[in-house]
């Protein structure tokens, strides 16, 4: 698993040479040592919020783009009134119940297509088609199904992320080396004992893959999950604060959703590191 | 002739639907095997050889012909019939130390946890492996994770072990050890072996008996060689090299040949 988004190869060893030369290289070859250091997410962090401050309060005008200094000001009686958590807790009971009923229906039904080939004829078709439509595109048939309760909101974000597993699932059902399958029937395992002692645990990373992409689509879900008749959550948060043209508060939901995201992903990887890391060697 | 044999393969025929038609890849084996022989099934690549094993393993079927054991004909894979292959590590468990991919098969057949860890012991140390029992296969090297292939299967006490070009990825010294080991193992357990390799002098180390097949489409057995010398045998021993040129020369004699595979 990478940390970042883009694993960058080492540069070639000459171009690292930063003593001699120019100020101007130098100074290049002090910024590169220092983002390739451990505090390479602070140093982004802070260069990032110089900029954003900068530009608010010289150049755009702090209406449209609230200052992060007013945006934290803003945060601390939100923080301070318990409006915040609350928020943080609503979305995340429904982020959690979606993304684990999106995985387990993921996970049970790329599992039978990665395995049974009729199964993957009848439901890939279907599976293709249905992955061009966004939680937002069903909202009006959530409605209809489920009314407006938290079950259409659950669905909405279960909608969000079984896609993900599911393909994810099967790619790496059918990855399984035949010789492993071969040795573990030799051994004496078959019908159920190969899905669960075999295919299920040799898929695992592949599931888990698809479950951290499923995550973050399900923090991308609670919006229009939110939209929804809601009076609670992040999504509603940052409705009511559009609605009330509040930039500021608008700032402050956008901010916690990215960070909730953060945190529950990294919460995530290390549950699996701890639990599940034997199985992600490969 | 000896007792009744074994496996017996009789007329056996494979072919597969290609595109332009359908491709015969194996057409008219005729083999018996011992109980306890040594046997190398020896072929230039595509010549049909893992296709051979697999049948006899059970895990795919004749086009035509019977396979049988001890009189019982072969129609799906089982425990007494034990299949190697040359990437150990896809064929191990990733996420199993190297005593947990040896209980695997023991737990499946219920044995009291005891026997369980006295037999993961036993063989362990046969292959050489006791210091490793907790490593994941991850962790050890390319001759190692064979040694954990074949302690694996012996733990389960197959009769016969079918083994896929199982030291072809390994380097020259370490696969001249395994077949040390191999045979030490074959001569103290007694098993049935069947061995796949397109290495002469590998087929020549190890066997009681030398298979050729010719080249395919319609491979077919062109030459069986019986080798009756003492082990080790020694490249440099006449005997020894006396075979392998004998080999040399049939294949060179064109008996694999592809015009005579093309003309019958
Ligand atoms: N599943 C399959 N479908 C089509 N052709 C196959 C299949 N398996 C093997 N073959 C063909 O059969 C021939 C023998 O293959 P194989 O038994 O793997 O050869 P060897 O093990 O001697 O290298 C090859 O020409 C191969 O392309
Ligand atoms: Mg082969």
């Amino acid at each position: 698993m990478s940390k970042t988004i883009v694993e960058w190869r080492p540069v070639a060893a000459e171009a690292e040479q930063s003593d001699g030369g120019p100020w101007t290289a130098r100074l290049a070859g002090l910024a590169r040592d220092a983002l390739r250091g451990p505090f390479a997410i602070v140093i982004s962090f802070v260069l990032a919020l110089a900029v954003w401050q900068a530009l608010s309060t010289w150049v755009i005008n702090p209406y449209m783009i609230p200052p992060p200094t007013v945006v934290f000001e803003t945060a601390i009686p939100m923080f301070a009134s318990g409006e915040i958590l609350g928020s943080v807790g609503i979305s995340l009971v429904r982020v959690l119940v979606g993304f684990f009923m999106g995985s387990a229906v993921g996970i049970v039904l790329g599992i039978l297509m990665g395995r049974l080939e009729m199964v993957n004829r009848l439901l890939d078709p279907i599976i293709e088609l249905m992955r061009y439509l966004s939680p937002t595109a069903m909202i009006p048939i959530a409605v209809i199904w489920f009314g407006i309760g938290e079950t259409s909101k659950y669905f909405l974000i279960f909608w969000g992320c079984f896609v993900f597993v599911l393909i994810n699932t099967a790619a790496g059902v059918v990855r399984v080396p035949v010789g492993r399958e071969r040795a573990a029937r030799c051994l004496g395992a078959s019908g159920l004992g190969i899905v669960l002692k075999v295919v299920l645990p040799s898929a695992l990373p592949d599931i888990i893959t698809g479950m951290r992409l499923a995550m973050a689509t399900s923090l991308m879900a609670i919006v229009p999950a939110e939209m929804l008749a809601a009076d609670s959550g992040l999504g509603y948060l940052l409705q009511t604060s559009g609605m009330l043209a509040q930039t500021n508060r608008i700032f402050v939901a956008l901010v916690t959703i990215s960070v909730l995201g953060f945190i529950l992903d990294f919460v995530f990887r290390l549950i699996v590191r701890k639990t599940l890391g034997r199985y992600m060697m490969v | 002739m000896a007792p009744a044999p074994l496996i017996s393969v009789r007329r056996v025929t494979k072919h597969y639907q290609a595109k332009g038609g359908r491709y015969v890849a194996l057409d008219g084996i005729d083999l018996d095997i011992a109980e306890g022989e040594f046997v190398c099934l020896l072929g230039a690549s595509g010549c049909g050889k893992s296709t051979l094993l697999n049948m006899i393993a059970g895990f795919e079927k004749a086009s035509s012909g019977t396979l049988e054991m001890r009189g019982r004909s072969i129609d799906s894979s089982g425990s007494e019939r034990m299949l190697f292959f040359q990437d150990a590590g896809a064929a191990l468990f990733p996420w199993l130390t190297a005593a947990e991919n040896v209980r695997f098969g023991l737990k499946l057949r219920s044995l009291p946890r005891k026997a369980q860890d006295d037999t993961i012991a036993r063989y362990l140390a046969m292959v050489g492996l006791a210091e490793h029992a907790d490593k994941f296969p991850s962790q050890l090297s390319g001759g190692m994770k064979q040694r954990l292939q074949i302690a694996r299967a012996l733990a389960i006490e197959p009769d016969v072990l079918l083994m896929d070009e199982p030291f072809g990825a390994l380097d020259p010294l370490t696969r001249r050890r395994m077949h040390e080991e191999l045979l030490r193992i074959w001569q103290q357990t007694r098993k049935t072996i069947v061995f796949v390799t397109h290495d002469i002098s590998e087929a020549v180390a190890l066997a009681d008996r030398i298979v050729l097949l010719t080249v395919g489409p319609h491979s077919h057995i062109a030459a069986t060689f019986s080798v009756d010398l003492p082990r080790p045998r020694q490249s440099t021993d006449p005997a020894v090299a006396a075979l392998l040129t004998e080999i040399e020369g049939t294949i060179d004699g064109g008996a694999i040949g592809e015009r005579e595979a093309v003309s019958s």
